[in-house]
């Protein structure tokens, strides 16, 4: 860790702090802990995905992930969209996904990630349409049945075939 | 022989690598490999420190950059979202302020609970209670995320606790009466509770319709009254105690099922994979049952008859007791029936009068059954 990103570090805690702080005394919120942890991520995600655009990085899917989870995390306590278990496991989903697509954006463009973020986001979306859609039951069925297992053989397969020019066999 | 260019009384030893002057050995200075003169070193390193400095400019700026930016990002997305959260708020809290309650003041019928996750926002005048903003009728509806509801409607006062889940949560202890008005008979109780438990108690009390959902706690309903009665249970157990609806559907999912007293017109129980346990019920007039792995146990001995029933278990054991009165039972068990001792002819197994009102009583079952008086 640089010096620039430890007093980062130190002033994005203490505002995420004071944003907890007002928050709860004026009774907006009633998790200060997971605000507190909502608006770290938040920031420290913009941070890191400022500093890969600006020194050209090849990968900035991780930061954008962090991002994207704090601000899934921040709907949540905000009551924007409702909490669930199944909700939370598609908000992460959704958030690796989205961070490896819009990462082909903003940074180098790669084909393969560009392909797991669509699969992970798609999972993402499937998860949280089953959740907080009022789906029938059969649509529901099929979405948790055949599309995830649809879903996750494809995932196996581009697991299977490597990269185009990398990881060849010694 | 070549003089030094800067001492010419001495011989040059070698040439400076940028200007080719002749230089002597005091006069010429190795730097990265190469010799140079003074003066071209001097540029040479006067270059170079040049570089270094828009370098550690150019370093700097992109800090400054990426700082700025970052700061930026997050003041837009955290202030975003809570202007956001600050107008959903303020759009669904403004039925209720055009709303006029007749009996109350507005402050005690919409609260805006402590935080955001409790919604508690009634309209109550002479025909009934009415939650403006949902467009139904006749309603209360109370939710609460990461809290442990307790809703008592006794007489005219619904009393509403909470009690959180989580230390860091602060609406610990908080509670808010509503008192309704005395012409009014009947209301609806709508209970969703997210990730906690529900314990709902409505004694003397007529609820129209009551629908109480839990996703991982448990409910627990006491004394109680409604037309309609609708529970649907995540993770944990239900148990109803005394309660009585004209109409009453159990939907479980892993938890136990107990109901205790109380009677039922019609009542249909699904349960995933606990155990269900009905006794000391004073009248059922349809019962249907569909259960997972667990075990059934019905206990009819402080029953009345007649009853028509419908049960569908799985793996678990299946026990019914029937008392002293007449009953038809109707038997397709996966092992059999586990009581030798019963006057079975066949599948079908009989007790008492059949003619008179009886419980005529259907069962599939994947597991034992057990029947006896």
């Amino acid at each position: 860790m640089t010096e620039t990103e430890g007093r980062y570090l130190i002033g994005a805690i203490l505002i995420s702090f004071g944003i907890t702080y007002a928050l709860s005394v004026a009774n907006i919120v009633n998790s200060p802990f997971w605000l507190f942890v909502s608006c770290l991520l938040v920031m420290e995600g913009a941070y890191y995905t400022a500093k890969g655009i600006t020194l050209k990085k090849d990968d900035i899917s991780f930061p954008l992930a962090v991002l994207f989870l704090g601000i899934f995390e921040l709907l949540f306590l905000f009551n924007l969209i409702h909490y669930s278990f199944s909700v939370f496991i598609a908000a992460v989903l959704l958030s690796i996904g989205l961070g490896l697509v819009v990462s082909n954006f903003l940074a180098k463009y790669s084909y393969r990630k560009m392909l797991s973020g669509i699969i992970v986001t798609v999972f993402g979306a499937l998860f949280a349409i089953s959740s907080m859609l009022n789906v029938t039951d059969k649509v529901d069925r099929w979405i948790r049945g055949y599309g995830i297992g649809i879903l996750i053989i494809i995932l196996g397969i581009l697991i299977i075939f490597p990269p185009k020019g990398g990881n060849r066999e010694r | 022989m070549e003089h030094c260019f800067y001492h010419p009384e001495r011989d040059a030893v070698a040439v400076c690598s940028k200007c080719g002057k002749p230089l002597c050995k005091e006069c010429a200075i190795e730097y990265k490999g190469k010799i140079y003169c003074k003066d071209c070193l001097a540029e040479i390193k006067g270059k170079e420190t040049e570089q270094v400095y828009a370098k550690e400019e150019n370093t700097g700026r992109n800090t400054a950059k990426v700082v700025i930016t970052a700061i930026i990002i997050s003041a837009v997305i955290i202030g975003g979202i809570i202007l956001l959260s600050v107008f959903a708020r303020a759009k669904k809290s403004g039925g209720v302020a055009n709303g006029e309650a007749n009996n109350f003041s507005e402050s005690k019928l919409s609260v805006p609970f402590n935080g955001s996750s409790i919604i508690l926002k009634a309209d109550i005048d002479d025909s009934g209670i009415s939650i403006v903003n949902s467009n139904k009728t006749g309603r209360i509806e109370i939710s609460g995320k990461n809290t442990r509801p307790k809703v008592t409607l006794k007489g005219n006062t619904l009393t509403v606790s909470y009690e959180n889940l989580f230390p860091w949560d602060s609406n610990k202890g908080k509670k808010i009466t509503v008192s309704i008005p005395e012409n009014v008979k009947s209301a609806d109780l709508d209970i969703n509770v997210k990730t906690g438990s529900a314990y709902v108690s409505l004694p003397d009390t007529n609820v129209a319709n009551a629908e109480i959902k839990t996703a991982v706690g448990s409910t627990d309903l006491e004394n109680s009254k409604a037309e309609y009665l609708k529970i649907n249970n995540g993770t944990g157990s239900i148990r109803l105690t005394n309660v009585s609806a004209s109409n009453c559907t159990v939907k479980d999912g892993t938890g136990t099922c107990t109901i205790t007293g109380g009677e039922f017109g019609t009542l249909k129980v699904k349960v995933g994979t606990g155990t269900f346990g009905i006794s000391s019920v004073s009248k059922i007039r349809t019962f249907s049952y569909n259960g997972g792995t667990g075990d059934f146990n019905m206990d009819l001995s402080q029953t009345s008859p007649p009853m028509n029933a419908t049960i569908q278990t799985g793996m678990g054991e299946t026990e019914i007791k029937v008392g002293e009165n007449p009953a038809r039972i109707t038997v397709t068990a996966g092992n059999g029936l586990n009581d030798s001792s019963l006057p079975a002819t066949g599948k079908v197994l009989t007790f008492g009068n059949v003619n008179n009102p009886h419980f005529e009583i259907t069962i599939t079952s994947g597991g034992k059954v057990r029947i006896g008086r």
